[in-house]
């Protein structure tokens, strides 16, 4: 039963990503597309050949890991009460699926000799070495508070301190960061480096690898709205606020993302900086006691 | 101790015959007895080692069978190279097999010695001469002779050198300092690593390979001996951690900005021994249940790194065996050797500590050892370990490039011994990634809990396979789109790669550099040679000791100079003795 | 200027007036002084070039002759020096080799008439296609409109700079509105070189007009020259035959004419402003500030019966009169766009993404901009206060008031200031003309324009100055028509602009001078792979 959660959200990924283009729309004064607009997307590119650029099998296989390690993530994260795969301190493990999702976008991008995919590939990588520790930081702080790497135990036993209060803003600001939002969208920008790693995809590769995106950024959201929902809910209350509070914050990070131009991976990386300078702060909080 | 016979009679014949297959040949032999025996299987062959010896003789019997086989097709009869090799092995199996420090010094010294005939076998090349001398004389200076220095000394305390006997006495801190310097030495702890990158890659794949993977574990081995005897190990754990964390952010980030294959995964060694460092110090500053994971991780994790380091430089030394060269700058070769670049990606991701693969597994423990302990050094330590996890990454997809693109010149896949080699360790970083119980086992370590990676992986390959089958890419062949420019031109040279984060990268070296250059203006001893990076510049005395040593023994011929430097270490062993 | 240069160089010329303030020379003996002279001319801070125009006089002067023609916008002066060029020994002395803004001109004379610079820097080919054969040039008056020479096809790249790769922005590409090569050279994301291959929108308008049209035609081609600035081109075409023909105006005409220039600036400002918000990825104020430009699009398809192209100019006035009650939705239309406009203004500089994108970016300095000869919102971006408008007065311009801004840091940013403000200044100068506007004619009549008389006429269009030059013949034919665009100057100085920026800023330093590829490319529809010329088939007024 519990496995099935991650199944059924990433056929839901598509319409949520129809909402965002609604709400894009209606922001810009214009009527947009339906909300199964990215569902029509998707089939109509999986009916598509895809074009390979190259003979090479991790530039065919790339797409497909990178769903697979998106779809693991979800599987790593409380639904309510029930965490559909229980291991210990998932939270890590969590990351390095999201380490191995980002590593098969990049592989697949690379896997082509193209200025493009390799720009990239560079500016995906050059994000995560800033952003990846950063997440470590809000990690590290929450298990100094919690003496915990689970995600569902951390979110349960979390007294609200300074410090936890905020690795929780330094969380909601770097799922912001790694769910891909304008300005950080840099690795995929259109109109530099006409997308980026997926610019020598196509059709149905294509298809799979956008979904990959979809599935990426819920989960990445379900993350945050499991932290903010399981300290104060239970049972299948919790799955319902979770729910409520994963759409919440998806219309507040469409909307705002709609108010900002995408940033130059240097800018985006200073903000990176200070993101970490932000967490050692919170860091030595912890430890006063703060 | 059948194993150190086969050593022996390889080591004969390689100095008889010089038929590198033959050596190779018997070398995996022999580690293979050294599995058997390690493991106890055949009871009348069984060795006489503790836990600790056991498992770090797992180690070396996995690294030698792999990487002799691969030496069968790789390794070219020169100098004494086919009579070190065995013995190099040998030495480092008796180092283990040591119940006492006199034993262990004697061997410690013959692995060094071995080492430095292994590395300095391209001695026709300069960069090799100045690396292996480099190399020579940092091991004797801030190895052998610290670790003399503290023997000679707990001798003189305690009137035995014996493991046994010697358990549960404490030294002052002095000597512990001794130990650890000397370790950390050979170990390529910042701020004395310097060596590593400079002799890693200047010799055969084969044997960086095993200076890599085993023999810096060596000293981590020597490390955990004296911790077991003397309690007030513990006393040094800070420091370890706070050095193992600049190890590790200095290890990857000029890993970041080498140009050479081989001398970007030495730098990844320096970044790899940090993280066994600090797990080493999460085991001396934790109790309770940590501390057994920290163990485990540290074991474990030495256990890994030799996989995937072997795994590595061995595929390092095909590249260089087909091509001739080892720059990141290389291009396409994956179409022509699949083989090696699907091995490459094992290791890579491996390395990279992405699951569902080794490496995963063991930094997971150290994850778990630091974040957990509530200690701001060991927390502080975690935090670096994931920022260097994520630059290894970064660095590795350098490596993985070289075997992608358009093919630029004809090359063949290397011949199958090496990709045997290479195979069983590709093998076992998949087993002991999909399976973490297996290495959990191997450590010997209880720690009560356990990653389900088996379901993960399966989670994994399910929804990959599945949609991959269900939904496969179809469509044709097409050129890449490159505004019609040649589709040589129209990529991002390796060097260039992660703007801005490279000019970081760049600019410590320059720094480095530059900072060298001031002192050795002000210092004016030694003003020929060069300081290219920041770590030599950091640690600027012992590197212009060193280098003044250099230069005065340039001259001196490699037998006086070896006579010479026995003559000082038996004359220290002798004044501590008496 | 004219009188310095009277007396320094007056005894070695010859000196031919056209109208008040326009003078040509030419030197009587050598070329030798002719350096010296443009040295002596650029060296007054307020003198830039101005356009350079290539002719082929030989069935009347029995030579060639290059005309440099200079601009004081201090004093409102424009001087032309005339050199002959004979065709048994094509060469003239370079500008280019001393001031880098004539290196284009100099290039294109070279493919389209086959006169060569002594000293030119870049010889390699600018306007012609790769395959365009070696001895073929389209201007020349023995090369007939239709003839599609074969040739070989020989890349004009520049070759790659040791240590660099390279990423290409164009010959197609998202961040492009038109066809456009800039090939980067690259470290990593830093641009560190920059080869600029364009022309591919080269349609051989100025050949097309030769013989084949009479003036009145010229018109409505001079507005198909560019989608955005047409009106301007055509106003600058009529203006400068205007001059040529000594043909006054109706007073009526020139306010229409002002309305719509400032119409056709407002929407192209507008179309700039949502275009680089678009680039930054800032698709929200993109979208806001095309919805706002829309109405303009509409009102201004109200009044001239389409939304672009207005097709209104003709020689002596203005086709269509404004009718009042249309005149009465401009002004309801100007209330409602200074709110408007505000209002996304202001949305689009709150958002600090969108301004840290554009800061300190694509900088050039103000001795760049003099060097390039850099014109418009580029110039004014760059502290060059040099608008048109102001300085060489035409159409109502005089009239009214208005402020030119000036902004110093000449970075991304600025340029979008400029923009910015000129359009509050356009909605002004709309607002004046339309109370201003007096009633009349708003045709001229005129006698036939006499042969071998010479204008030359600018415009200030939204972004630079179209230069226009006409050379007429009898039976109301033009002989020599030359334009020269504002992207002309400007483009030439984006690789300045571009280098040591990163390929992420690329699309927006190339966007922040509003290049406008036709404009510059203008005079052959030439499919590159098949080496064909498509004839366009042009009626009267009718668009191609």
């Amino acid at each position: 039963m519990r496995e099935l959660f991650p199944l059924t959200v990433s056929l839901i990924t598509p319409l949520l990503d129809g909402v965002a283009r609604k709400i894009r729309a209606r922001i810009q004064d214009r009527i947009g597309p339906p909300v199964l607009q990215t569902w029509y997307d998707l089939l109509s590119l999986l009916e598509m050949e895809s074009i390979r650029p190259v003979e090479s099998a991790t530039f065919r296989i790339a797409p497909y890991l990178a769903f697979g390690s998106a779809l693991t993530m979800l599987f790593l994260i409380p639904w309510g009460e029930e965490t559909p795969l229980r291991t210990p301190a998932n939270v890590i493990a969590f990351l390095y699926f999201f380490t191995l999702f980002s590593a098969s976008v990049v592989m697949g991008g690379l896997s082509v000799r193209s200025s493009y995919t390799a720009s990239g590939a560079s500016r995906e990588i050059s994000l995560s070495m800033v952003f990846k520790p950063a997440f470590a930081v809000v990690i590290a702080v929450l298990a100094l508070k919690t003496g915990s790497l689970d995600i569902a135990s951390i979110a349960r036993s979390v007294d609200f301190s300074p410090s936890v209060v905020g690795a929780y803003i330094l969380l909601i600001y770097l799922t912001y960061v790694e769910a891909g939002f304008i300005p950080y969208d840099i690795a995929e920008a259109e109109t530099e480096i006409l997308g980026g790693v997926l610019s020598e995809y196509s059709g149905r590769a294509l298809a799979v690898f956008l979904w990959a995106f979809q599935v990426k950024r819920f989960a990445m959201l379900w993350l945050l709205s499991a932290m903010l929902v399981l300290p104060f809910a239970s049972g299948i209350g919790a799955l319902i606020l979770q729910s409520l509070a994963v759409l919440t914050i998806f219309v507040l990070m469409v909307v705002y993302e709609s108010m900002n131009a995408r940033y130059r991976v240097d800018q985006a990386l200073r903000k990176g900086a200070k993101a970490l300078a932000a967490g050692s702060i919170l860091l030595v909080l912890a430890f006063a006691g703060w | 101790m059948l194993s150190a016979y086969l050593f022996l009679l390889a080591v004969m014949v390689g100095l008889v015959k010089r038929n590198g297959k033959v050596v190779s040949a018997i070398s995996a032999i022999a580690s293979a007895a050294v599995l058997l025996e390690a493991t106890g299987s055949i009871p009348q062959l069984s060795l006489q080692a503790d836990e600790l010896s056991r498992f770090f003789l797992l180690l070396l019997g996995t690294a030698g069978v792999a990487v002799s086989i691969y030496s069968y097709s790789y390794m070219r009869p020169k100098h004494l190279v086919t009579a070190a090799y065995p013995l190099f092995l040998l030495s480092m199996e008796l180092i283990l097999l040591s119940r006492d420090f006199l034993q262990f010094i004697a061997f410690w010294e013959l692995m060094t010695l071995t080492s430095y005939v292994l590395i300095v076998a391209n001695y026709t090349e300069s960069a090799t001469k100045r690396a292996s001398l480099i190399y020579l004389v940092t091991m004797q200076a801030l190895n052998t002779a610290p670790l003399l220095l503290a023997l000679g000394y707990t001798y003189a305390l305690f009137n035995t050198l014996s493991f046994e006997t010697l358990k549960g006495n404490i030294p002052p801190a002095w000597v512990l300092w001794l130990f650890l310097v000397g370790f950390m030495t050979k170990a390529g702890i910042f701020p004395l690593h310097f060596w590593l990158p400079e002799a890693h890659p200047v010799a055969p794949s084969n044997v960086s390979a095993l200076l890599s993977g085993v023999m810096l574990k060596m000293a981590v081995y020597g490390m955990l001996r004296v911790a077991s005897i003397f309690p007030n190990t513990s006393t040094l754990a800070t420091p370890i951690i706070i050095l193992s964390m600049a190890t590790i952010a200095i290890g990857a980030l000029l890993m970041l900005v080498q140009r050479d294959l081989k001398r970007m995964i030495a730098y990844s060694s320096v970044d790899n021994l940090g993280y066994i460092f600090l797990a080493f110090g999460a085991y001396l500053a934790l109790h309770g249940t940590l501390k057994t994971v920290a163990l485990a991780a540290l074991l474990l994790h030495s256990f890994n790194h030799m996989l995937f380091k072997n795994l590595l430089f061995m595929v390092s030394g095909n590249v260089l065996h087909a091509t001739g060269r080892k720059d990141l700058g290389l291009r396409g070769l994956g179409r022509n050797m699949p083989f090696t670049f699907a091995l490459s990606i094992i290791g890579i991701l491996a390395v990279s500590g992405v699951p569902p693969l080794n490496g995963f597994v063991s930094k997971w423990l150290i994850y778990q050892a630091t974040f957990l302990s509530r200690s701001p050094v060991l927390i502080a330590g975690g935090v670096i370990a994931l920022f260097g996890s994520a630059v290894t990454l970064a660095a590795y997809l350098k490596m993985y490039r070289i075997f992608t693109g358009e093919p630029e010149g004809e090359v063949h896949e290397v011949e199958a011994p090496m990709l045997v080699g290479e195979g069983m360790l590709a093998l076992l970083c998949v087993l002991l990634g999909v399976f973490p119980w297996l290495g959990i086992k191997l450590t010997g370590t209880d720690i009560g809990f356990e990653i389900d990676m088996p379901l993960l992986t399966i989670v994994l390959a399910l929804f990959s396979g599945m949609l991959f089958i269900a939904l496969p890419p179809r469509g044709r062949r097409d050129a890449v789109w490159t505004n019609g420019e040649r589709v040589e031109d129209f990529d991002i040279l390796p060097e260039h790669m992660y703007y801005p984060l490279n000019h970081i990268s760049e600019g410590l070296s320059k720094v480095g550099s530059s900072a060298g250059k001031v002192l050795t203006r002000v210092g004016g001893a030694v003003t020929s040679v060069e300081v290219d990076y920041i770590d030599e510049a950091l640690f600027l005395p012992p590197a212009r000791l060193l280098r003044g040593m250099i230069a005065l023994l340039r001259e001196c011929p490699l037998g006086v100079m070896i006579v010479v430097l026995l003559l000082i270490a038996s004359a220290l062993i002798w004044g501590w003795l008496g | 200027m004219i009188e310095g240069f009277e007396r320094k160089f007056g005894a070695v010329l010859e000196k031919k007036t056209l109208g008040e303030k326009k003078v040509v020379y030419a030197p009587m003996i050598s070329q030798e002084d002719f350096p010296e002279m443009v040295k002596f001319l650029l060296s007054m801070p307020t003198v830039r070039l101005f356009t350079m125009v290539g002719t082929d006089e030989r069935p009347f002067e029995d030579a060639f002759s290059v005309t440099y023609w200079f601009a004081d916008w201090k004093k409102g002066e424009i001087l032309g020096i005339r050199l002959y060029v004979p065709e048994d020994n094509p060469e003239y002395p370079s500008v280019a080799s001393f001031h880098k803004g004539a290196l284009w001109f100099e290039r294109e004379v070279k493919d389209l008439l086959g006169l060569r610079a002594k000293g030119l820097p870049d010889p390699r080919r600018l306007v012609l296609p790769d395959d365009w054969p070696e001895n073929d040039f389209p201007l020349r008056e023995d090369f007939e409109y239709h003839s599609s020479p074969p040739g070989e096809r020989g890349p004009q790249h520049l070759p790659k700079m040791e240590g660099t790769s390279v990423h290409a922005i164009g010959p197609y590409h998202i961040a492009l509105d038109e066809p456009a090569h800039f090939r980067l050279f690259v470290r990593g994301e830093e641009i560190v070189g920059i080869d600029y291959r364009g022309f591919y929108s080269h349609r051989g308008i100025e050949k097309l007009a030769r013989g084949r049209m009479n003036y009145n035609q010229v018109c409505f081609i001079a507005e198909r020259v560019c989608g955005i600035c047409g009106f301007c081109h055509s106003t600058a075409y009529a203006q400068a035959l205007e001059e040529a023909g000594k043909i006054e105006v109706p007073d009526r005409a020139r306010y229409i004419r002002t309305i719509l220039l400032e119409f056709e600036r407002l929407h192209s400002h507008l179309l700039w402003i949502g275009v680089a918000a678009h680039l930054t990825g800032f698709d929200t104020a993109f979208m806001k500030v095309w919805a706002v430009r829309e109405k303009v699009m509409q009102l201004a398809e109200r009044l001239t019966g389409n939304r672009k192209t207005y097709g209104l100019v003709v020689v002596g006035g203005v086709r269509r009169d404004l009718l009042d009650y249309r005149v009465s939705m401009i002004e309801k239309f100007i209330d409602e766009m200074r709110e408007k406009f505000d209002e996304v203004v202001n949305f689009l500089l709150s958002a600090r993404s969108f301004v840290d994108r554009c800061r300190d970016v694509g900088v050039l300095t103000k001795e760049l901009a003099r060097e390039w000869d850099a014109n418009g919102p580029v110039a004014r971006a760059s502290g060059i206060d040099y608008d048109v408008r102001r300085d060489f007065p035409y159409a109502a311009y005089p009239e009214l008031s208005f402020d030119v801004p000036v902004y110093t840091e000449g970075d991304v940013l600025a340029r979008a200031m400029v923009r910015i403000d000129e359009v509050r200044e356009s909605l002004s100068l709309i607002e004046q003309a339309i109370d201003a506007m007096p009633s009349g004619p708003i045709m001229a009549e005129f006698d036939e324009i006499p042969g071998g008389v010479e204008g030359i006429s600018a415009v200030e269009a939204p972004r630079g100055e179209n230069v226009h030059y006409v050379m007429t013949e009898d039976s109301n034919v033009i002989y020599r028509w030359r334009i020269k665009a504002a992207t002309y100057n400007n483009l030439q100085a984006a690789p300045d602009m571009l280098r040591g920026y990163t390929i992420a800023d690329a699309p927006l330093i190339i966007a922040s001078i509003d290049p406008c590829y036709s404009c510059t490319e203008r005079v052959q529809v030439v499919d590159v792979k098949t080496g064909k010329v498509s004839v366009v088939n042009l009626g009267v007024g009718l668009c191609p």
